[in-house]
């Protein structure tokens, strides 16, 4: 089954004097249980790529079908409803909320959906860090970081994870131990993941590859 | 966990996590509100500290009643009071008292002898007397300022009879029994001086303390009525409406001020929010992109701002009332003012519900920044000047500036308004301007590649530097009311040129005048002299005015000197009586010569029409001069009551007329003494602002320091990675250095064209409350203005240098 299918997808940045053409006409498809990954130098567009996907960015042209729906035309709580219970987004930085714990960070997501705190502590496990979660993200390494950051995108189970770099501010090690739970993640629970990366060693964990070089798919 | 507790842990942990941003964000706000709540209940304390005024000088005394130039008698009988008003009495005092010319062997000097029956003594200073024929009690102050003590001799003389008293006891000084004063036996004395005895009922000045179910405006109509009384002064101890009148002019001034501090707060306030706002552009990316809609963040955003607020009011609240208290004490006055509830509630409405609109005004912004850059957390925000709107609102200045469509106060209103508006955007755009012109020189340096961008584009620092520029105006404005404030005291003062004055004349005729002519005299004139006099402008408007002057006008400047102002003598010699009133009549009730008005002199003499004939021009604005008693239709009511002299021996002349009038109850008025009371309660009411005026001075110097931390916060990311460049200490301080130059310079420029179209127009704004008063700024008042503000910027500055050294480069790169 057809995840994500692109059809002609543009996507420009324009400011007062310059005009720049970021994608140009992609057209991929991601089935259902594929771990597909981008990859391509950098400013070849595919953090832009992955945002357009994921809703994060508005294109300029074209659609973007998850699950057969065509993202682009979402009102504004078509997308909330998206973001809630479609898909999850991992990105390099994290991006957790600093004053809130481990737990609190994952329940923001439960929150944020109407629901209740069931399955933190399952997706705690899963992520082994169940023994953090009083913890502040501060207090965390990066790779410990960076699983809440999962465990968050996890928690209502989506269809769907987008992962930016998720290994790109980690070294070696806990990058490995990443790529090793998002596949056991593909694997097991047959979740669909779509990951951007510069680094091609991380392209033995996909088994769809997808080369993006000036905007456009090779 | 449900949605709404998980808000409240959300937006209290953001409360709690960055300790240093909540503790400045709070302690702005606390002074935010303790600045607010004391400009809007100005009105109520400065009303209560006049009451306790009254009532620390006046204590248990409800009514006075005592005699005048009407009198029949000068001696009231106490019976009738106690005997026909027991209902609503609890007590009436009957006390004889006179201003007797006490004998000393350096200079004899001035003193109130207090006579009573002793019990009536007793009630009235609470305490235990015991004295006899000869013996006096006086007060603390007074044995102070003469240096006696127990056992000491006072002698006076009234008219050639010697009386010598040895001082028994020396009491506290106690409400009416203050200053040099003296208490003796009341009947000794009456048996000594009028031969008669047994005449404890009769005294001169009645005290009269009301039940407290008695209504006491009724009472002194009942008195007033009574055919026993109706020839005598009889008035209230708290006169509310005399009060409100002075509580009015006071907090008339504070309207100007209020104005300029009610701009300040609101800036100072949207300086807040880029501090919170920036922690919540992280939150809001990853709250939109788990799917959150905007109204989740919005919730936890007001419950963060409410948490600061809440907490902060109550410390404004509690600093304003330590503050009003304080400066009751500094006033020497007892007594509790309480805050209006008004006055917090209003402090509160208008923080909150600017709050709640700049914050969502603040959030939609933020919303508008797509998800991922929110997630970035991007954290340099630029300034934009807004050409268009200035262009416009400029316009509308030299428009309401060359045509003055409004009326004076409206018109000054509306400048005032949009001046502050055109300089707080000039200032910016001055510095956008200046910071661009130094930056086109050829050299290439630190300051010119990284502060002088900055100083030209980041908000912040634009932010920073409007607080600035809105710190020194209410700093100026501050110190100009202040001086103000003074000059309404030596103007009075000097306005008064006459030497000595005697009062209190109810039977005045040639040959009082030709006796009192033979003593060491050089000029002498008859006028009829009231006090407290009420002005009625109109059906609804009525002023009341201290001092109203009748007598030759020619004599009149001997005696008093007032510049004039637009007289015009057509109206001089007209068929009624005219009248010259204080200059700001003519700006506050828009009167003109030729306008009618209509007076109140005193009990007996209501509702006379005058007609203006010019003002006075003057910051002292309690004198009125008028002709009525050179009228003949009514030289019945209208009758000298007193007579003014200059002289060569003011001491000489002094003593003769206290030593030959007093036992006539006449009064000898030393104006340098007399007034000494009015001056010392007008120098009370400055130490009692002052007390506000070095609290919003402390207020605006945290304020200045606060906003250059702010800049510091905006900037410290920056901060580091020139650190990492190996930008050095003597760099920073060089080109800290500099910046501080560009910004003062800049506030500098501007500020001395606001302050002088503010010098201008904002007294004329004072006269919204239907009073005037002449505030300007002065070049003394402008110093300390810029003085104080270059010195504080210079402080915050040296602590903005002790920052960025001690910025550890690691913890901010890693942030970023």
């Amino acid at each position: 089954m057809e995840v994500i299918k692109t059809i002609d997808l543009y996507k420009s940045f324009q400011n007062a004097t310059l005009k720049q053409d970021v994608l140009r006409g992609i057209n991929i498809t991601v089935s259902q249980g594929e771990f597909a990954g981008i990859i391509g130098p950098s400013g070849s567009g595919k953090t832009t790529l992955l945002y357009c996907l994921s809703s994060l960015e508005d294109i300029t042209s074209g659609q973007v079908l998850v699950l057969g729906k065509d993202i682009a035309q979402y009102t504004v709580r078509d997308i909330e409803e998206f973001r809630k219970t479609t898909i999850g987004f991992v990105f390099q930085f994290y991006n957790l909320i600093p004053n809130l714990t481990v737990y609190e960070n994952i329940l923001l997501a439960r929150v944020i959906a109407d629901k209740d705190e069931s399955g933190i502590d399952e997706i705690l496990e899963k992520v082994h860090l169940s023994e953090f979660k009083d913890y502040y993200p501060n207090q965390l390494s990066g790779g410990m970081q960076q699983r809440v950051a999962i465990a968050r995108a996890l928690v209502n189970k989506p269809s769907l994870i987008f992962a930016d770099e998720p290994t790109g501010n980690l070294d070696q090690n806990n990058g490995k131990e990443i790529m090793n739970l998002l596949s056991e993640l593909n694997q097991k629970d047959n979740i669909t993941i779509l990951l951007v990366t510069h680094n091609e060693d991380y392209l033995s964990y996909c088994n769809r590859i997808f080369k993006l070089i000036d905007g456009k798919i090779v | 966990m449900n949605k709404n507790r998980f808000k409240l842990l959300f937006a209290y942990r953001n409360v709690t996590s960055n300790k240093k941003n909540s503790l400045v964000v709070m302690l702005t706000l606390s002074l935010v509100f303790s600045l607010l709540i004391l400009i809007l209940g100005m009105h109520h304390t400065f009303y209560k500290v006049y009451e306790y005024e009254a009532l620390n000088r006046y204590q248990n005394i409800d009514v006075i009643v005592t005699y005048d130039e009407y009198s029949s008698s000068r001696l009231l009988n106490n019976r009738y009071i106690e005997e026909d008003y027991d209902e609503q009495i609890n007590y009436s005092l009957s006390f004889f008292n006179i201003y007797v010319l006490i004998d000393d062997e350096n200079t004899p000097y001035y003193g109130t002898l207090f006579s009573s029956l002793e019990h009536e003594f007793e009630i009235l200073v609470d305490q235990d007397v015991d004295v006899d024929s000869t013996s006096t009690i006086i007060t603390e102050s007074y044995a102070e300022e003469h240096h006696l003590t127990i056992g000491d001799e006072i002698s006076f003389s009234i008219l050639g009879t010697e009386f010598q008293y040895q001082i028994v006891d020396i009491f506290p000084d106690t409400g009416l029994f203050s200053g040099v004063s003296l208490y003796i036996d009341k009947e000794a004395f009456y048996e000594r001086f009028y031969s008669l005895s047994g005449l404890g009922n009769l005294g001169n000045t009645l005290y009269i303390n009301a039940k407290s179910t008695t209504d006491i405006d009724q009472l002194i109509a009942d008195i007033k009525a009574d055919s026993h009384f109706s020839s005598y002064n009889v008035y209230p101890t708290i006169d509310t409406e005399y009060i409100e009148s002075r509580a009015m002019d006071l907090s008339s001034m504070m309207l100007a001020l209020g104005l300029i501090v009610l701009i300040a707060v609101i800036m100072v306030l949207d300086s807040l929010f880029p501090v919170i706002n920036r922690e919540y552009r992280q939150h809001l990316g990853v709250t939109n992109t788990l799917g959150g809609s905007k109204s989740f963040l919005w919730q936890v955003n007001l419950i963060h701002w409410l948490i600061y607020t809440l907490i902060s009011f109550a410390i404004g609240a509690l600093l304003s009332l330590i503050l009003i208290n304080y400066g009751l004490h500094v006033y020497g006055l007892v007594g509790f003012i309480e805050i209006q509830p008004q006055a917090l509630l209003l402090s509160l409405g208008i923080v909150i519900i600017f709050i709640v609109v700049r914050a969502y005004i603040g959030f939609q912004q933020e919303n508008r920044m797509s998800v991922a850059s929110q997630s970035r957390n991007r954290r340099y925000l630029k300034y934009h000047p807004k050409y268009a709107i200035f262009a416009v609102v400029l316009i509308l200045f030299l428009l309401e500036y060359f045509l003055e469509p409004f009326s004076l106060k409206w018109h000054s209103f509306i400048l005032v308004i949009l001046s502050i508006y055109l300089a707080l955007n000039l200032s910016s755009m001055l510095l956008q301007g200046f910071s661009s012109l130094l930056g086109k020189t050829k050299k290439k340096t630190v300051f010119k590649l990284f502060h002088l961008k900055y100083l030209g584009t980041n908000k912040h620092i634009h932010q920073s530097m409007r607080v600035l520029l809105i710190s020194l105006i209410s700093l100026v404005l501050i110190f100009s009311v202040r001086s103000f404030l003074f000059a309404e005291i030596i103007d009075f003062q000097d306005s008064m040129t006459y030497d000595l004055a005697m009062t209190n004349i109810y039977d005045y005729d040639q040959t009082l005048e030709d006796d009192v002519s033979s003593l060491e005299v050089t000029t002498i004139d008859p006028s009829a002299f009231y006090q407290d006099v009420v002005i009625y402008l109109n059906e609804d408007d009525y002023q009341p005015c201290k001092f109203f002057v009748s007598m030759e006008y020619t004599s009149f400047q001997n005696y008093f000197d007032v510049e004039e102002y637009q007289i015009d003598t057509d109206y001089t010699n007209g068929s009624i009586p005219y009248v010259i009133l204080p200059g700001n009549f003519r700006l506050v009730y828009d009167l003109k010569p030729g306008d009618i008005v209509t007076m109140d002199l005193n009990y007996k003499i209501q509702g006379v029409s005058m007609v203006v004939a010019g003002f006075f021009d003057t910051d002292f604005d309690n004198l009125i001069y008028s002709d009525i008693l050179l009228r003949t239709e009514y030289s019945d009511i209208v009758i000298p009551n007193t007579i003014f002299f200059t002289t060569n021996d003011k001491e000489a002349l002094y003593n003769s007329l206290v030593q030959t009038y007093s036992v006539n109850l006449y009064f000898v008025l030393d104006p340098d003494l007399y007034f000494k009371d009015y001056i010392a309660s007008a120098r009370s009411v400055i130490d009692f602002f002052s007390v506000f005026t070095i609290f919003m001075m402390a207020c605006f110097i945290v304020i200045i320091f606060n906003n250059t931390l702010l800049m510091y916060y905006g900037l410290k990311s920056d901060i580091a990675r020139m650190k990492v460049l190996g930008a050095g200490v003597i760099t920073f301080a060089r080109n800290l250095m500099k910046e501080y130059l560009v910004l003062l310079i800049v506030v500098f420029i501007v500020g001395i064209i606001e302050i002088r179209i503010l010098s201008e127009y904002l007294k004329y704004v004072v006269l919204l409350t239907d009073y005037y008063k002449n505030i300007t700024s002065t070049p003394l008042t402008i110093t300390y203005g810029y003085g104080i503000v270059s010195v504080v910027l210079i402080l915050s500055y040296v602590y903005y240098f002790d920052k960025i050294y001690r910025t550890k480069i690691i913890e901010e790169i890693k942030i970023s």
